[in-house]
């Protein structure tokens, strides 16, 4: 069935792809790595086709704790069932008494809103329709919940969510990552999640073929394939584990 | 358009092989050894998200690496969420502890389930998993201390945990903030009851009788009381590590701290914290817990609780609801936590200093941080200082402090007669100049004791007391002139038995005098302004008598020109040209003194000496040469203002504190250990 040309395509997909890859890593460092904002609004404006809705990973890093990543541009917010294999249950469920779709939140154009289907403050003011979410927002679901909203970093769209009234996430993780298109995980306090002990800065972000990390220094990563030394870019698909001196962390699908 | 989904599925399978490779036993050696090839540091953890050492529990994370071995966040098949700790130095000691408490049950303790053992051998205790943040972040949230309110819920919950151990005769032995947790209770903020203890795997029996059977130093420096080096294991250990917890809640740091760990340890065993950033009642909190003698330390939790403000209500939140997960940036606390009391307490306010030398210090002060803070190359600076140091000595700049000394000292005098407040006698009389420390602190409470106790005695038995002190006196001041006469009589001129004779006078009314007036300060409690008037009258009177005396037994006083200055230059004659040798007639090695030179000379030194410290019921010694010997310098340096024949007048003088010292009655040290413990 495979006509010459799409023989051709398979011999080349490879270096292409790396190519591609690493246009978008170099472009993705100079917006969100380094402080430059000279062209900001690229981050959130590159085009991917890259079917993320549903994915979620957990990330679980020594010494720092374990994060839920969730792709999608929207998440549903609700109470979890109990069951971690709970396929029609929400993106986000929370051991609490909510009901079982109670807000959703959507991710667009850059900014997040919130739309809650039961009852739902924002900042402490109760809200009905739509509200659109500004870094440090404390939102408010049901009688208890509490959730933090934090863009941690100003060039980039990813967001974190953290439980801040000791109800439990399913599965249970120190807190959510909504990504965007890309998160930092290092020691600086604008990282997505904050390492402390790191020494160095890693970028994970979306790949066409799933999630890619790359980093300021050569880190070791291993897991389904053998281990590779590399800057980056690299696929890590779930099950990888990410090493350097001073970090180390895992991923897995949730 | 459809070569994208096709270049993914042809990497995916590209990919399964090495997966199962992977899986294999052999690839998965290989990607072991590939992930630990770039350097194997501290820090790293023996097994990774998915690893299944020990049966039931899949591994998911890497938590810290606790005292005797790693800490791993782990669920069960059936989604228990627990922490297991690999003890993989395997030793008895941490194993044994863990045993022992492996059934206690209290809700501020982290509940140990199990103890297992592993295919390879290794021991894995199986506990609780707390979610929730630790003190040590908790710390880190308030570089400058925490909400007094705070501190006091987690030092409630920590203390009814460690009380609970106590009571189970298991000493915990390594408190530190690392090992205490929060645990965030659904939709509430958290209490006291929901701080959580862990790593008591090193806890210890308290045996009784023997307390020092464990000989190797466990525990975090910070924490450490000092009796650990000496290989003792009491709970005060805990009482210690909690009063280290306490100051460090409220102030943000540790008491001790240094470069090395030698350097802290070091620091436990002799330094005094500065507990001049606490208020009270946590300063005497954290001033008895911190003590460095374990038979004085507060020793049970209790007391330690009790001694804090608002004792019996627990409901009171632990930690803001918005309390900072790990990698969130910090929350600001809801309104429940303004800080309301953490004042900035100056624990012993420093007793003002002579103005003039406090400016001299300050500027000095200023000019050295200055200099240490300018960026300039060492060698620029180490020329620039050789170039100045020379230049003074070279210019003969340096005659310029000496020509101001002396003037300097005059008018220190005079301050110090007329305008000092703060250094002069007060109840903490060989304290002065000492640092205000927490030793002086523990001090005070049963000095007042002791104190208030000599002063409300009845009158009757002060005078009994006096009477008998003044006997006493009598009969030593004529020993002591017994000895001193015939050593100062060199040449036959004066009789020694008539110099002796006055020497014993002398002595006995000058003793009586101090011993009088202390006993007259003591029970009035006449401040140290009008003290020194009442001592300059007293001064007066003893020097009459010497007058007196001399004149009685018809003898002039011997003296040796060398042993002071001559007549006339002493500071009356040259600068206030008062000659009160006037009509006297010159001898070699005699003198009769006249009355005024006499009352002069006696109004000095009890005016300037302190003498009633040789009569101070808490003097340090009983019977102190240094004291002796001070009242005789400082005799000697009051005839550089009034001239008198010496050494004769400062052997006086020295007689005199001797035979108070020897009167007066004094605290003994059993007695004052008793106090202490009695005020503890």
């Amino acid at each position: 069935m495979f006509c010459p040309t799409d023989r051709h395509a398979l011999a080349v997909a490879p270096r292409q792809q790396a190519e591609k890859v690493g246009r978008l890593s170099s472009r993705l460092r100079e917006t969100v790595l380094l402080d430059n904002s000279l062209e900001t609004p690229r981050v959130a404006t590159i085009p991917l086709q890259y079917d993320s809705r549903g994915e979620r990973y957990l990330v679980w890093i020594d010494r720092v704790g374990g994060y839920l990543l969730c792709l999608a541009d929207e998440i549903v917010i609700g109470q979890a069932n109990g069951s971690l294999a709970d396929a029609d249950g929400p993106d986000l469920g929370l051991q609490a008494d909510l009901s079982r779709r109670h807000a959703t939140l959507t991710r667009r154009e850059g900014q997040y809103v919130l739309s809650p289907r039961g009852a739902a403050t924002v900042d402490g003011r109760p809200v009905q329709d739509a509200t659109v979410l500004n870094h440090g927002a404390e939102i408010g679901l049901g009688d208890a919940v509490r959730l933090r909203f934090e863009r941690p970093h100003a060039l980039s769209a990813s967001a974190r969510l953290t439980v801040a009234s000791g109800h439990r996430t399913v599965p249970s993780a120190d807190g959510v990552l909504l990504m965007a298109e890309s998160c930092v995980l290092g020691p600086q306090p604008h990282s997505h999640v904050r390492c402390p002990q790191w020494h160095q800065d890693l970028l994970l972000y979306k790949g066409t073929g799933g999630l890619l990390c790359r980093s300021s220094r050569p880190v070791s990563v291993s897991g389904p394939g053998p281990a590779v030394l590399t800057e980056g870019p690299v696929a890590i698909p779930p099950g990888a584990r990410i090493e350097a001196e001073s970090l180390c962390f895992s991923i897995e699908r949730a | 358009m459809f070569c994208p989904p096709l270049t993914r599925k042809r990497h995916e399978m590209k990919r399964s092989p090495e997966a199962d490779a992977a899986a294999a036993p052999g690839g998965e050696k290989d990607a072991a050894e590939a992930a630990d090839s770039p350097r194997r540091e501290r820090g790293r953890f023996l097994y990774r998200t998915g690893d299944r050492p020990l049966e039931g529990y899949t591994i998911k994370r890497g938590v810290g690496h606790g005292g005797f071995g790693e800490v791993y966040f782990a669920t069960s098949d059936a989604g228990k969420e627990v922490a297991l700790k690999l003890i993989r130095r395997n030793l008895d000691i941490e194993l044994r502890g863990v045993r022992q408490c492996l059934n206690l049950k209290h809700p501020n303790l982290i509940s140990l389930y199990d103890i297992r053992t592993d295919a390879a051998g290794d021991e894995w205790v199986v506990m609780e998993f707390v979610p929730g943040e630790s003190l040590e972040q908790a710390i880190q949230r308030h570089p400058t201390g925490m909400p007094v309110e705070e501190a006091l819920a987690w030092f409630r919950g920590v203390a009814a945990g460690v009380g609970h151990l106590h009571r189970c005769g298991i000493v915990h032995r390594d408190l530190k903030p690392g090992n205490l947790f929060l645990e965030r209770p659904a939709g509430e903020p958290p209490r006291a009851e929901d701080v959580r203890i862990g790593d008591y795997g090193l806890s210890k029996f308290i045996s009784t009788s023997r307390r020092s059977g464990q000989t190797e130093s466990v525990g975090t420096v910070h924490y450490m009381a000092p009796e650990i080096a000496g290989g003792r294991y009491g709970r005060e250990i805990d009482t210690y590590a909690l009063g280290v917890i306490l100051y460090e809640m409220l102030t943000g740091r540790t008491p001790f701290e240094g470069e090395s760990v030698g350097e802290v340890l070091m620091k436990h065993l002799t330094a005094e914290p500065d507990l001049s950033r606490l208020g009270e009642p946590y300063r005497s909190v954290v001033a008895r817990a911190l003590t460095k003698d374990p038979e004085l330390r507060v020793s049970s939790v209790e007391q330690m609780i009790a001694m804090l403000p608002g004792t019996g209500d627990s409901g009171q939140p632990v930690a803001p609801v918005a309390a900072a997960l790990p990698g969130a940036t910090p929350a600001e606390p809801p309104p429940v936590w303004s800080p309301v009391s953490r004042p900035p307490h100056t624990h012993h306010p420093k007793p003002a200093g002579e103005p003039l030398w406090q400016g001299f210090v300050e500027l000095t002060n200023t000019a050295r941080t200055r200099w240490n803070a300018w960026d300039a190359p060492p060698l620029l600076k180490g020329l620039l200082l050789f170039a100045g140091v020379s230049g003074f000595f070279v210019s003969g700049a340096f005659m310029l402090p000496m020509a101001i000394l002396p003037f300097y000292f005059l008018y220190y005098l005079v301050w110090a007669m007329f305008f000092d407040t703060g250094t002069a006698t007060g109840a903490t009389p060989f304290a002065e100049g000492a640092k205000p420390n927490a030793k002086r602190a523990r001090f005070v409470d049963w000095r007042k004791a002791a104190l208030a106790a000599r002063r409300d005695r009845p009158l009757r038995t002060q005078a009994r007391t006096l009477v008998g002190s003044m006997i006493v006196a009598t009969l030593v001041s004529g020993l002591a002139a017994a000895v001193a006469a015939p050593w100062l009589v060199t040449s036959g001129s004066p009789d020694t038995w008539a110099v002796g004779a006055w020497f014993a006078t002398v002595g006995v009314v000058g003793a009586w005098s101090v011993l009088i007036v202390n006993a007259l300060v003591e029970r009035a409690r006449i401040d140290g302004f009008s003290r020194r008037y009442i001592q300059l009258l007293a001064g007066g009177l003893v020097g009459a008598t010497a007058f007196g005396t001399a004149q009685l037994l018809k003898i002039e006083l011997p003296y040796n020109p060398d042993s002071s200055i001559a007549r006339n230059s002493c500071v009356l004659e040259n600068a206030f040209d008062i000659d009160l040798y006037k009509a006297v007639e010159r001898s070699p090695d005699s003198i009769a003194v006249p009355l005024t030179a006499s009352m002069a000379y006696f109004g000095a030194i009890f005016f300037l000496l302190k003498l009633g410290k040789n009569a101070d019921y808490l003097r340090r010694k009983r019977v102190g040469i240094g004291a002796v010997a001070s009242a005789g310098i400082g005799a000697w340096a009051a005839s550089f203002l009034c001239w008198y024949p010496q050494p004769i007048g400062l052997v006086v003088a020295g007689i005199i504190a001797f035979a108070v010292q020897i009167a007066s009655p004094w605290l003994s040290n059993e007695e004052r250990v008793r106090l202490a413990k009695e005020n503890l």
